[in-house]
């Protein structure tokens, strides 16, 4: 196993991507089409490195958590998917599901949403991070769960991990998850709205723990700002497909899509004023017109958006800015 | 911010909430616990009161208390002025908005339905006929950006969204004075949310007072007159974005 190490190149850049990262996650032309004709992904590529954090946000049904899915081999049967998905080089489209489950917890790690519903009520919580190692018929280190837990800023954790989930906070208990999805030192840890059930201030701690563990970070959320604290890269989503990815402050900073700038503009902040809705809705997954996706409900709009879908150019998917 | 009292705000008006020594306690007298120790609030017309603290705090406690709810076992609850016996909200004086819009709409409704049913209660005395309320309900949809909407829609075929704007909708018709909302934007995307809340901020230029329990302290700040934080029990309180001076000078 390759351990984490810190970002190479400069933090904080987009790889472009072309630059094929000899490890961490790869995600290569995408398109994941569900059994009842639903295309959630239309060609998507990512990179992620050991040490980085790519932020995925975007509306709810964009297809931001389809990607996290098909990255975790997770996607039901009969999903037809085409691209290429790699975590340290390894092959996982169209994997078998043995190897799936080998690949799961020691090469790529889950937090999922909601840490209530994620951990076994009847079992304490050190059982259930001990899993990690069981499902893998390995025995876990000594003190190794104390030791995590301890690291992640749980105090007693030794008292603590023999208490049942109810008896936890929903902030330690995804601290806690954090530690289970980290237990082999993963090269990638996949977090799907990892503190939306959270209260908000303890939000930046749990994704500051999940930094900590120093694994690639796939982050999928549709909190911008959360989003801009912590990771190194956003790449916004909208109907399926990249509409625009940069290094967060850049992004936040300066939204060149317009969708981009909507969802800036529909997040509150302090002394902005009330946020802007968006108008309208997402198209549906089962369409594709020959335009642009984000056209109806774009302040922005030309002609050529109608007819043409705009090709991802310098990490950015619009005709207005082509036309510049 | 910390104020240590009340600005003196252009507050003419009486307060259409008002909250004093309110105590609640869970569980046994001896081994109980005291959710809400000795709180008191007030609430003006066209004012925006946010309620921020942790899960478990005692937010959601002090909701019911202010939507007559749950009665207190000490302290008064005067609402527009009067002594609020329990379940005063029938009279559409106050309306709660919940959490799970979806969960809080009757499935077996065309929201038509839902929507119009405050204006049926008995006190009022003009009652609309089901066409009347039919065409009642479109015109109010429009005014929330839901002119696309079918008013013989069921809950279930909308989303989350749109369901959250149609129980505001309802809470709102028959123009109560108090509208009591717990997390109305927990369970929507941002894009969503920011109508969800501008329709507060409307309301509330048209004198209904609203307090909002929320866990989102940015989206609180920027909707807000005043933010009220729980604190070892008591409250803390702090100015919001708005000026107190936006507040409508009566009602």
């Amino acid at each position: 196993m390759t351990p984490p190490t810190s970002s190479a190149g400069a933090p904080g850049r987009p790889q472009p991507a072309d630059a094929t990262p000899s490890n961490g996650l790869r995600v290569d032309e995408l398109t994941v089409t569900y059994p009842g004709g639903a295309r959630a992904v239309r060609g998507i590529s990512l990179a992620v490195e050991p040490g980085q954090c790519l932020a995925l946000v975007g509306e709810s049904g964009c297809g931001k958590s389809t990607v996290a899915k098909a990255v975790l081999g997770l996607l039901p049967h009969a999903t037809h998917l085409t691209g290429s998905i790699t975590i340290d080089g390894q092959e996982i489209a169209g994997a078998p599901e043995t190897a799936l489950r080998k690949l799961r917890g020691l090469r790529v790690g889950l937090v999922a949403q909601d840490p209530m519903r994620s951990f076994n009520p009847l079992l304490s919580v050190g059982t259930s991070v001990t899993e990690s190692w069981r499902v893998h018929r390995q025995r876990p280190p000594r003190d190794a769960v104390t030791d995590a837990l301890t690291a992640l800023g749980i105090p007693e954790a030794r008292t603590r991990s023999g208490k049942r989930p109810h008896e936890w906070s929903g902030g330690m208990l995804q601290r806690a998850a954090i530690a289970a999805a980290g237990a082999h030192t993963p090269p990638l840890i996949v977090a799907d709205e990892p503190t939306s059930a959270l209260d908000a201030d303890r939000a930046d701690a749990v994704l500051e723990a999940l930094r900590a563990t120093g694994a690639g970070i796939l982050l999928i959320s549709h909190d911008l700002h959360l989003v801009g604290r912590h990771s190194d890269t956003i790449s916004v989503m909208y109907a399926g497909r990249l509409v625009e990815s940069g290094p967060a402050a850049d992004l936040l900073a300066d939204p060149r899509h317009p969708y981009s700038a909507a969802l800036l503009a529909a997040t509150p902040r302090p002394g902005q004023g009330l946020p802007v809705p968006l108008p309208g809705a997402p198209p549906p997954l089962d369409q594709g017109g020959p335009g642009c996706s984000f056209a109806p409900r774009c302040p922005a709009v030309m002609d050529d958006c109608h007819t043409r879908h705009p090709e991802l150019r310098n990490h950015l998917a619009c005709h207005r800015q082509e036309a510049r | 911010m910390t104020l240590p009292t009340s600005p003196a705000a252009p507050q003419a008006a009486a307060p259409v909430l008002d909250l004093r020594d309110i105590w609640i306690r869970y569980g046994s007298a001896r081994a109980g616990h005291d959710v809400l120790r000795g709180i008191s609030l007030t609430v003006s017309p066209g004012e925006i009161v946010g309620i921020q603290g942790p899960s478990g705090c005692g937010k959601s406690t002090l909701l019911r208390v202010a939507s007559t709810l749950e009665k207190p076992h000490r302290g008064t609850v005067r609402v527009c002025g009067k002594d609020a016996p329990r379940g005063w909200r029938r009279d559409g004086t106050v309306m709660p908005v919940n959490q799970n819009a979806a969960g809080a709409l009757d499935p077996h409704w065309p929201i038509w339905r839902t929507i119009t049913e405050p204006l049926t209660a008995r006190h009022h005395d003009h009652r609309p006929s089901p066409a009347q309320r039919r065409a009642i309900a479109h015109e109010h949809l429009c005014t929330v950006g839901l002119d696309g909407l079918n008013p013989d829609a069921l809950p279930g075929q909308l989303s989350g969204g749109q369901c959250q704007r149609i129980a505001i909708l309802r809470a709102l018709i028959a123009e109560p004075r108090l509208l009591v909302a717990d997390e109305p934007t927990a369970a929507l995307d941002v894009s969503v949310a920011a109508g969800v809340l501008r329709l507060l901020a409307d309301a509330a230029t048209r004198g209904i007072a609203i307090l909002i329990a929320s866990h989102d302290r940015t989206a609180l700040q920027v909707l807000c007159h005043r933010v009220v934080e729980f604190h070892d029990g008591g409250l803390r309180e702090r100015h919001g974005d708005r000026h107190p001076s936006s507040l409508p000078a009566t009602a």
